[in-house]
């Protein structure tokens, strides 16, 4: 009852606060940032315009605007068929009600053309419409990243590319906006006559960061010079083309359990092994910031002189307790919320392959309660630390003296972090692992890579027997410390306040 | 003094201690200390500071053990059991800063095992009684030091203990406050608690107790009442005159004659002196008497002369 009554005081001191309603509002936000941001990024990125100036007579305008073509076909084609896999139910027999080129499957070169000639996504849309499911959402549109746009008049009647390109410096700095629409130039690319000769191409922008169009025209107009120069040496075309489009297909195996899940690496691999990478740092934070709320909440309570007040009413083994258990408890309420909201929007976003994988990875397997069993064993490990050295203090100065040899010693395994995810079963990995301070998260980094069951198991006993060493020394100076008056003890006085029994 | 005080519990006794003896390393804090509480009444536990005083009241609460002797505490050796009967206001006092006041007083009483709505009733009883009501929602951060200290003590008393102990409850108040805390004292008396209150300023203790301990560097002094208190001095008399008391010493009688202000003269005189005598002989002597009667020692000068308290230092501990 009384124990009761100083576990809920310590939680609800902490909980029923206006900063953790903060916390809890601003975690799911930042998640929501991160994840939406690339999704934001990439529908408020603007479609850029870009003009030529073709002094070979028109014929890479040509090749760039194919390319163009291309590429936006290909996109269509890819979210065509992630819109058609979801939204169009197979039938009975598995595969899709739609024909060919609409239903979902390999995206070759002949698929493309297929859809392109059969009129893209307005007319699978059409021919989808009989088998939409209930809930469907619309049909998905593409929007290319760049679009090429004629010259302006000023510029296209100019003598030569210099004076065209004069005439456009405007429309690049921004001064001034291409007819028919507000926007300024993106970039001005300049193909000279003897291009397939070794000719430079130029491209003019203002936008130093952004590559990717560089890159592509570089692509496009290198291919074509290559092809030419093939065609100049005998080989059609048609065999041309055959030639690029051979590829090797290269695919990730990982090995299972006993070698009987071995499979092809996907969604679940990555997510099972950065899960238990993203929860090791999560117990990282959830041990230090609930640690120093501990460190805290004692030395107020001692500075403040509440201590002998409580102490006349209970022990000081049961305010101890109490104060373990409650915040405890406030550490596994952040992450628990977390969890449960992700279990409910796993719930509700149903199949898909990412999903399946969390849900497996979560629920299915055994990482969240070795994630809870770790954070109890890890958290009682550097707590009662913290409260030996709040009970011992009496200004939250003189804490802090003590308790940043153990705050950085916790931080030494993260640069270290990279070299466990890299090789699971290697020497860092298991000389962490061994190092009672550092178990918990070694275990939770390694546990995607099947570590050797006696080295978890032995380090996990090793572990435990030093928490509960640590605990019981860390009691005795709680219980003769809790008292004392004056300043930060001295290393001997820490002994002795260790030595004795209260 | 002391180990031969066997104390025995009966049903008037409260608290008794026997031999109780505390260190702290090569350090006494209390030596061989015995005395005995009876039930309803208020009990002074005096001391300079250091004496040993809190260091007592702790091992009476069980947060200090005890490192020789024993106690019992209403009936029980193990003050432990009993918490929940006693009420604790220590010398050091302290309270939740950001906490309301009614939400204090109700968890120190829900800690004493009082339930919960309950707890939060006689929290509002006791603001409303205590003339507090209109604190009742406000943080401890926003009252007043008196005005904390009070719900400190309403803190201590609202799980209703049949003994009270209050260690130093008068420092830090104003004298309006140490007023209010006087009546306080005798209004709890009057429900029927025993209260045990150490202090080192001496009028309260003569006021209030109806008995009272003296301690001096952990070791009893005295144990009983004021008039027990004044009769262990040796007999004084007091003359005022504007003339040399001193042939007064020619009596065998006068054994001393110590100056006061304002003319006023403390004759120390042996316990069969004849003040008649002492008065005929003032007249002889041409010595004018504009004054003359029996000394009634001050606790105050009673616990300087008992705990030799101006040649003590004292040290810390306590």
């Amino acid at each position: 009852m009384t124990l009761f009554q100083l576990i809920s005081f310590e939680y609800r001191k902490y909980i029923f606060t206006r900063g953790f309603l903060l916390v809890l509002l601003v975690i799911p936000v930042f998640g929501a940032f991160g994840a939406f941001s690339a999704i934001i990024n990439e529908r408020a990125a603007p479609v850029r315009a870009f003009a030529v100036i073709d002094e070979s007579g028109g014929t890479y305008t040509g090749v760039i605007d194919a390319a163009l073509a291309r590429e936006e076909a290909r996109e269509a084609l890819y979210v065509w068929d992630q819109y058609v896999t979801a939204a169009v139910p197979v039938g009975a027999d598995g595969t899709s009600p739609l024909a060919a080129p609409f239903a979902p499957g390999d995206r070759t070169p002949a698929r493309l053309n297929a859809f392109v000639a059969a009129g893209g996504i307005k007319a699978g849309t059409l021919a989808a419409a009989p088998y939409l499911a209930a809930d469907a959402p619309a049909a998905p549109s593409v929007r290319p990243s760049f679009v090429r746009v004629p010259l302006p008049q000023a510029a296209a009647t100019a003598a030569d590319s210099n004076a065209a390109l004069t005439a456009l410096r405007p429309y690049l700095s921004g001064d001034q906006t291409l007819p028919g629409n507000d926007r300024a130039l993106f970039a001005v690319i300049v193909i000279p006559s003897d291009v397939a000769a070794g000719g430079t191409v130029q491209f003019w922008t203002n936008n130093l960061i952004d590559e990717s169009l560089l890159i592509s025209v570089d692509g496009w107009i290198t291919g074509d010079i290559r092809r030419a120069a093939f065609e100049a040496a005998g080989l059609d075309r048609d065999q041309l083309a055959e030639i690029e489009r051979l590829s090797v297909p290269v695919a990730r195996f990982t090995l299972g359990d006993d070698g009987k899940d071995d499979g092809e690496a996907g969604a679940v691999d990555f997510v099972e092994t950065y899960l238990p990478l993203g929860l090791a740092y999560v117990l990282l934070l959830m041990i230090t910031s609930v640690g120093s709320m501990l460190l805290t909440s004692t030395v107020e309570e001692k500075s403040n002189k509440i201590i002998e007040v409580l102490l006349s009413s209970v022990s000081a083994t049961e305010l101890m307790v109490g104060k373990l258990v409650g915040l405890a408890l406030v550490g596994i309420t952040v992450p628990l919320i977390f969890l449960s909201s992700a279990a409910v929007a796993l719930l509700i976003a149903g199949g898909g392959e990412l999903n399946d994988a969390i849900r497996g990875v979560l629920f299915d397997s055994n990482l969240l309660p070795i994630f809870f069993a770790y954070f109890v064993v890890g958290y009682l490990l550097y707590a009662s630390i913290y409260l030996a050295v709040g009970a011992m203090c009496s200004t939250i100065q003189d804490a802090q003296s003590f308790v940043m040899p153990l705050y950085l010693s916790m931080w030494v395994p993260f640069p270290f972090l990279q070299m466990i995810v890299q090789d699971p079963n290697g020497l860092i990995a298991r000389i962490f692992t061994w190092i009672p301070i550092y178990t918990p998260f070694a275990v939770m980094m390694r546990i995607s890579a099947d570590p050797p069951q006696w080295e978890i198991i032995g380090a996990s006993v090793l572990l435990l027997g030093v928490v509960i060493y640590v605990l019981g020394t860390m009691g005795r100076i709680y219980r003769n410390g809790v008292l004392s008056s004056g300043g930060a003890p001295t290393l001997k006085q820490v002994r002795e306040l260790a030595k004795h029994r209260a | 003094m002391g180990s031969d005080h066997q104390t025995v519990a009966n049903e008037g006794t409260v608290l008794s201690l026997s031999g109780v003896t505390r260190q702290f390393g090569t350090f006494t804090a209390v030596r061989d200390l015995s005395f005995s509480v009876k039930k309803g009444e208020i009990y002074g536990f005096l001391g300079q500071n250091g004496a040993g005083k809190t260091t007592t009241l702790r091992m009476i609460m069980d947060i200090v053990p005890l490192s020789a002797g024993s106690l019992q505490v209403l009936g029980a050796s193990r003050p432990r059991s009993v918490r929940r009967r006693v009420g604790y206001l220590p010398e050091e006092r302290g309270l939740y800063r950001k906490m309301k006041a009614r939400d204090t007083i109700a968890y120190f009483a829900r800690l004493k095992g009082v339930p919960g709505g309950a707890a939060l009733k006689r929290a509002d009883a006791l603001l409303e009684r205590f003339d507090l009501g209109a604190f009742s929602k406000s943080k401890i951060e926003t009252l007043s030091k008196g005005m904390a200290q009070k719900v400190q003590l309403l803190a201590c008393i609202a799980h209703e203990p049949e003994l009270i102990i209050l260690d130093e409850p008068f420092s830090g108040l104003d004298p309006v406050n140490q007023q209010i805390l006087e009546d306080m004292i005798l209004d709890l008396r009057e429900d029927g608690r025993t209260i045990i209150f150490s202090t080192h300023i001496m009028e309260h203790a003569e006021r209030l107790c109806d008995r009272f301990l003296m301690i001096a560097k952990g070791q009893k002094v005295f144990e009983g009442t004021l008039d027990q208190a004044r009769s262990t001095d040796e007999p004084t008399l007091i003359l005022q005159t504007p003339d040399d008391p001193l042939p007064l010493m020619a009596l065998g009688s006068v054994k001393d004659i110590m100056a006061g202000d304002q003319g006023k003269y403390s004759l120390v005189v042996t316990p069969d002196a004849d003040r008649q005598e002492i008065l005929r002989a003032c007249i002889d002597k041409n010595i004018r008497v504009e004054f003359f009667g029996q000394a009634t020692p001050s606790l105050h000068e009673i616990f300087f002369r008992l705990a030799g308290a101006d040649s003590n230092k004292g040290e810390a501990g306590a």
